[in-house]
């Protein structure tokens, strides 16, 4: 008789037979009688399971995606397996079982059925889990020299940290002994130890590395080479490299900061894109004067106070769509550093801060690649070896598609507008020899902006560099690099009969080589020079379109030529005290062609006082100016945990942003120093204490600063700005002082991190002029555009385990300073609006609360494809933070003085990337 | 699924597109500089009288700046006389303000006034010399329908009459500067009382009209060839029922300093911003007239000195050009419903209009 069963049932049946043979009930099962012992303080549960794995008779089957990551902070002595299990893991939805003889599944609790569990140990057998690796250190032994031990009562271990695959040497690796504190390796990866014979165990940490553990015998002084591995399950998420001038207590300088490239990306961002620049304003210390304007200020600085260099190419425009993106792509950017107290004798040109961005080099042994899309924006990335282990390229791009929200609007004039961007960035490297890399890169970028019939932007960047860097036996590092780019802004009305271009721009081209030399005896000296030569383009007025009646006009603008020299040593005099010091001297020329006017002596510059005009030729010398920069740094390490550091810098700028308006835009020139136009000078100091708790659980740190800056470029009041091509009619040298104070607390490591920081900062300027009609507010110091005394930032990450986390971030600022109308009178018949005192007023705070929720794939071992959904809400309840107040007639025709805030709603995002 | 998800789009698209906000904002609270001395005045080469207001800031909505009085007010010219102002509280407005009559200006003199103020304080203006007079060759009134979009994006087509007037540049351009301002004044006639038993004589009131967009008007003649023609909008007004009658406007033409020409061109900029965040700052503008007794707190405002020529044009609906063919309804008409039986009551008497007076404006033809 054959006995039928349905297809249907014959599966459920199978299903549980399989289920009940794999698993059993747990309480009965002798493994988890087990007694263990074990402290897991400091452990996460994947780090517990291995050891327990090493110790006890019992093996552990999970999805390490599902599992929490952060520190358990258990110590367990003597316990029953079941009860530690029992206590662990309900509080993650998680749940356990027995399966085969002596092991333990690990799953969640809807998950747990024969076919999950079947496939889990099948991929266990098969080898397709892979451990997270970044959890557990790489481990690793070395000895030096050979038994017998030294009698000395401590030798000298001198060791090497490079990368395992490169070989390249990794600097600003921090390695701590369990008994002689801690070092950091130097540029070229190197570090000595003073040490006792005898057994030590050495954690070499890096951001961007695997952990790795050395347990070093040491017989007789010598020397060690460690390898590190870089995070392989984090390639596509592309964690950030550190940089040991940001680590906060060891590093000499004071006020660095290094941003990870995944907190870029974590950050809820505005349209869900995250930004490079955007997220430097969670910063102590960088602020904005809201959004939509472009650029950042550093400690009370211009925008045009910041040196921004991609791989040392310079960007003299860092936004994207009137500034709600930054040109930089964070799918490409291996560091983001900026240094906005000590800037080292190497940089140069502005007075205020340094963004130094890196690009990573593309993968030398793979083939990656990614694409995502977002509401307003789409990008797309590739990388990989053109020859395998010597030559690989790195390419990115994004294009936005806002358009298509534009139109669906019911206003006109938005229906009619557009707003798009689009950039692109290239780098190919070679691995020249063994010490030797030649890299080459490209950017481009490009924007678009037309508010219906009415007016437009279109500006647009290119740069490329080429770069040599070579280490010479085993002290010298050399690096040479060339770059070269334009900017070209338009600012035009596209149609009817005053349909016009008016454009501006300059062109750059910059040759920048350095040595390093890197001498065990406590010193690391560093020396080189720069060139580079600036040519401003004309501001040029042109009738766009066949109807206009715009007659051309061209403004020729001066160039520029700059050289510069500079030495640093970074000098450590003990182990608890570093000193930096470094000279810079720079030079500069002011070229034709240009035309120069002479005015009258003891009146004001002006149309009427012009009594000659000096003619200069192409490249003609028409002004000079020179001078020394000296930079000094201090650390002083007052215990392991303890710093407190010193700085003093003198900057040169000799390149202007010409503004006058709240927010910076692409009409505005940039001009290099000339008769008139002096060189702005700046004097920083800065001091700050850094303490860090609990082996870096914890990072606490005050800084406190003063700059001054003179020969800063003021506007007149009612300055036109505009196809003037005598400036000095209209602006003002004045000077710049800005002072304060900024906390910051940071947790980094547990299922909370982030930080909380605080700054207090002032910023003022004054305008004054020999001719007292002129000054602004009538001589008198006034508030900054940008001084906004009180600021905190609250960012926090709360990770529910790898794969799945919320990001939330709170900024609050106090309103701005603004002129506005305080009252009004009458002069003729014309009521006219009563303004205060330049920047006499503020707008209301600005505050902010922004919420993001990352599901990141790119760290599954189970599923072939990798992506990362990003959703998040900027200004989550809906705060209208007004960015500036202007003046208006209502529909009775009186004035009316109203705010506006360019973002008033909630914003909702969604971003997608998938990687390969 | 599309149907559902087009609609959910669309909302979240509204939501997104409506980002920017805009409100108005107060100041008031910080109400600094209300003790502030204006001075606004001119001082012609015509025969007066003079007029000169001094007031102090106020609240710009309401529009009533409270004036100064008891202040000694003098005008002295480089040739070493001094004439004194006198002080007058007008009945029909309730305002007050300071005169002088009979002191007509010489070109090619220099002029300033000495303001002291009761607690005081002496304000003194800087010399300004009385320029050459440029007469204007005529003015005109044209209209055209004036297209806008409102907030809720609605097209609105509203028709405006603009006023122009016609300068020839004079021979010598050289340190010329013009500017120009505008009056109104239309008639208002009331409806024929028949509803009275003795019907009264009609009343016909001259009312003055405020043009309704403020603007300064202003040229300089150095980038002009001589004999050059230049037309300048002075004047725009909405044609409503003003228009109905007869409207008259009147034209002063100024030659004015250096000074003053770049003082009028910074109140322009002030009052004709474009409300995006690409505006010049805008800033306090300060006049010509300094405070002795605190050199840090200068007056606001002006005083001119000018050369003035007039011209005068008159117009009524209907007459506004050849292709202008709007006509504005008759604003009154009988309404026997109530007492008096007219639709608006200043139909039945017309001194009730604002401003309204029976005396014929002395430059009403």
């Amino acid at each position: 008789m054959n006995l039928s069963i349905p297809k249907a049932v014959q599966n459920v049946l199978l299903g549980c037979c399989c289920f009940f043979f794999l698993l059993r009930p747990a309480s009965a099962q002798p493994i988890f009688d087990l007694e263990i012992s074990g402290d897991y303080r400091n452990a996460t549960i994947i780090e517990m399971f291995l050891d327990l794995e090493q110790r006890y008779p019992v093996k552990f089957y999970y999805d390490p995606d599902i599992l929490p990551y952060y520190k358990v902070g258990f110590d367990c002595q003597g316990r029953r397996l079941f009860n530690l299990l029992q206590t662990l893991l309900p509080p993650h939805n998680l749940t356990f079982a027995a399966a085969r003889d002596n092991g333990v599944v690990i799953c969640r609790k809807v998950d747990l059925n024969g076919e999950y569990v079947r496939n889990l140990l099948q991929k266990w057998d098969d080898n397709k889990i892979e451990l997270p690796e970044f959890l557990t250190p790489l481990k690793l032994e070395r000895q030096t020299g050979m038994p017998p031990t030294s009698s000395a009562a401590t030798v000298l271990v001198e060791g090497v940290i490079k990368d395992e695959k490169t070989q390249d040497p990794v600097p600003g690796a921090t390695i701590r002994t369990d008994t002689a504190g801690g070092v950091t390796t130097d540029r070229l990866g190197r570090f000595r130890l003073t040490l006792k014979p005898g057994e030590h165990l050495l954690k070499i940490q890096y951001l961007g590395y695997r952990e790795t553990e050395v347990r070093l015998l040491v017989y007789q002084a010598g020397t060690i080479e460690i390898l590190m591995q870089t995070r392989a399950l984090e390639l596509a998420a592309v964690e950030i490299q550190g940089n040991k001038a940001a680590n906060k207590q060891t590093a000499v300088a004071t006020g660095v900061e290094l941003l990870s490239t995944q907190t870029i990306k974590d950050l809820p961002s505005f349209m869900g894109e995250s930004d490079v620049v955007k997220s430097l304003l969670i910063l102590p210390g960088v602020s904005t004067v809201g959004e939509g304007a472009s650029g950042f200020n550093v400690r009370g600085g211009n925008i045009d106070q910041n040196l921004v260099v991609q791989d040392e190419l310079p960007f003299y425009n860092t936004s994207h769509v009137l500034g709600f993106f930054s040109v930089f792509n964070p799918d490409l950017v291996r560091s983001t550093t900026l240094y906005k107290g000590h800037i080292p004798a190497r940089f140069g040109g502005r007075v205020a801060s340094v963004l130094d961005v890196k690009l990573r080099d593309g993968n030398f042994s793979e083939w990656h690649g990614s694409a995502g899309a977002g509401l307003a924006a789409a990008k797309a990335s590739v990388e990989g070896p053109v020859w395998k282990e010597k030559l690989s390229v790195l390419a990115g791009a994004r294009m936005s598609y806002s358009d298509w929200m534009l139109k669906l609007a019911k206003l006109p004039d938005v229906k009619q507008s557009s707003a798009w961007f689009n950039d692109v960035n290239a780098k190919i490297s070679l691995r020249s020899g063994k010490n030797g890399t030649i890299s080459a890169g490209g950017h481009r970028s490009e924007d678009y902006f037309r508010f219906a019939q009415e007016f437009g932007y279109q500006w647009k960047t290119t740069g490329a560099n080429i770069s040599w860097r070579q280490t010479w036996g085993e002290s010298v590092l050399t690096s040479l690099t060339a770059t070269s780019g334009q900017l070209q802004n338009t600012y035009f009305q596209p149609e009817g009969a005053g349909a016009f271009d008016l454009s501006n721009g300059l062109s750059f081209y910059t040759v920048n080589a350095q040595a390093s030399w890197l001498s065990l005896a406590n010193h690391e000296i560093q020396i080189g020079g720069q060139w580079n030569r600036t040519n401003v383009l004309p501001q040029q007025l042109r009738p766009r379109g066949g109807d206009s009646d715009i007659l051309p006009k061209t403004i020729q603008q001066e160039n520029g030529a700059e050289w510069a020299a500079f030495a640093d040593d970074e000098f450590k005099i003990s182990e608890k005290i570093t000193l930096y010091g470094g000279l810079r001297y720079s030079h500069f020329r002011t070229a034709g062609p240009g035309n120069v006017r002479l005015y009258e002596p003891g009146v004001p510059f002006s149309d009427y006082t012009v009594t000659d005009t000096l003619v200069f030729g192409d490249n003609e010398t028409s002004q000079t100016y020179g001078g020394l920069e000296p930079r000094v740094s201090l650390n002083v390490r007052l215990a392991d945990q303890h710093a407190i550091k010193f700085s003093y810098n003198r900057l040169r700028q000799y390149q202007h942003l010409i503004s006058n308006t709240t927010a910076a835009t692409p009409s505005d020139t940039w001009q290099v120093s000339n008769r008139y136009l002096r060189p702005q000078v700046s004097d920083s100091y800065a001091a700050g204490w850094f303490f860090t708790k609990e082996n870096k659980r914890w990072e606490n740190s005050v800084e406190v600063y003063y700059r001054h800056t003179d020969d800063v470029p003021a506007y007149e009041d009612f300055a036109s700005l505009l196809l003037n091509d005598h400036l000095e009619t209209e602006l003002i040298a004045g000077q710049q002082r800005s002072y304060g104070a900024e906390f910051l607390f940071r947790k980094n490591e547990g299922r909370w991190t982030g930080w909380a920081s605080y700054t207090w900062s002032r910023s003022f300027q004054q305008a004054r002029s020999q001719y007292p009609a002129l000054s602004v507010n009538r001589g008198a110091w006034f508030p900054a555009n940008f001084d906004q005394p009180h600021q905190a930032i609250l960012f926090a990450k709360y990770a529910i385990n790898p794969a799945l986390y919320w990001t939330f971030n709170f900024t609050y600022r106090t309103g701005r300073p603004v002129t506005a109308p305080v009252n009004g009178y009458q002069t003729g018949s014309v009521v006219v609006p009563n303004y205060s005192d330049r920047n006499n007023l503020r707008i209301p705070d600005y505050h902010r609360l922004d919420a993001g929720l990352t599901i990141d794939k790119t760290r599954s071992k189970l599923a072939g494809l990798k992506w990362t959904i990003n959703l998040s809400v900027y200004n989550l309840y809906a705060r209208k933070n007004p960015f500036s107040v202007y003046f208006k007639r209502d529909r009775t025709g009186r004035p009316k003085a109203y705010q506006l805030a360019v973002i008033g709603s909630v914003i909702p995002a969604a971003n997608l990337v998938f990687y390969w | 699924m599309t149907n559902r998800l087009l609609p959910a789009l669309s909302i979240l698209v509204v939501i997104l597109v409506f980002i920017t906000c805009v409100q108005e904002i107060d100041f008031s609270k910080e109400n600094t500089g209300q003790n502030t001395l204006v001075v606004s005045g001119t001082f012609t080469d015509g025969p007066g009288p003079h007029i000169l207001r001094l007031t102090r800031p106020g609240n710009i909505d309401k529009q009533a700046f409270k004036p100064v009085p008891g202040a000694l007010v003098s005008l002295s010219d480089d040739q070493g006389n001094r004439y004194d102002y006198q002080e007058i509280l007008s009945l029909s407005d309730t305002t007050l303000f300071y005169q002088l009559d009979n002191v007509q200006g010489i070109a090619g003199r220099e002029y300033q006034i000495e303001i002291r103020l009761p607690d005081g304080e002496t304000y003194r203006s800087r010399p300004e010399k009385m320029p050459q007079r440029v007469l204007i060759d005529s003015v005109a009134v044209r209209a055209e329908y004036f297209t806008s979009i409102n907030a809720n994006g609605t097209i609105v087509k509203e028709p405006f009459a603009y006023l122009y007037a016609h300068t020839t540049s004079p021979a010598q351009t050289t340190g010329n500067y013009l500017r120009w301002d505008a009056e109104a004044v239309y008639i208002f006639n009331e409806v024929l009382k028949i509803y009275h038993p003795i019907p009264p004589p009609q009343k016909q009131c001259f009312i003055p009209n405020r043009l309704s967009d403020q603007l300064v008007p202003l040229a300089d003649l150095n980038i002009y060839q001589p004999g050059a023609a230049i037309i300048t909008q002075v004047g725009k007004r909405r044609i409503d029922r003003s228009f109905e009658h007869r409207i008259g406007f009147l034209v002063h033409q100024r030659a004015i300093s250096r000074e003053a020409y770049e003082y009028w061109q910074k109140i322009g900029q002030l009052i004709s911003p474009t409300g995006t965040i690409f505006d010049v700052p805008p800033a306090r503008v300060y006049g010509n007239v300094e405070n002795e007794t605190d050199p840090d707190r200068p007056a606001l405002g002006y005083f001119e000195v000018s050369a003035v020529d007039t011209a005068r044009v008159f117009t009524r609906n209907g007459l506004l050009g050849d292709d202008f063919l709007l006509q504005v309804n008759p604003y009154c008409n009988y309404d026997w419903s109530k007492w008096p039986p007219v639709n608006h009551p200043e139909c039945d008497n017309c001194l009730l209009l604002e401003g309204s007076t029976l005396q014929k404006p002395e430059w009403w033809e």
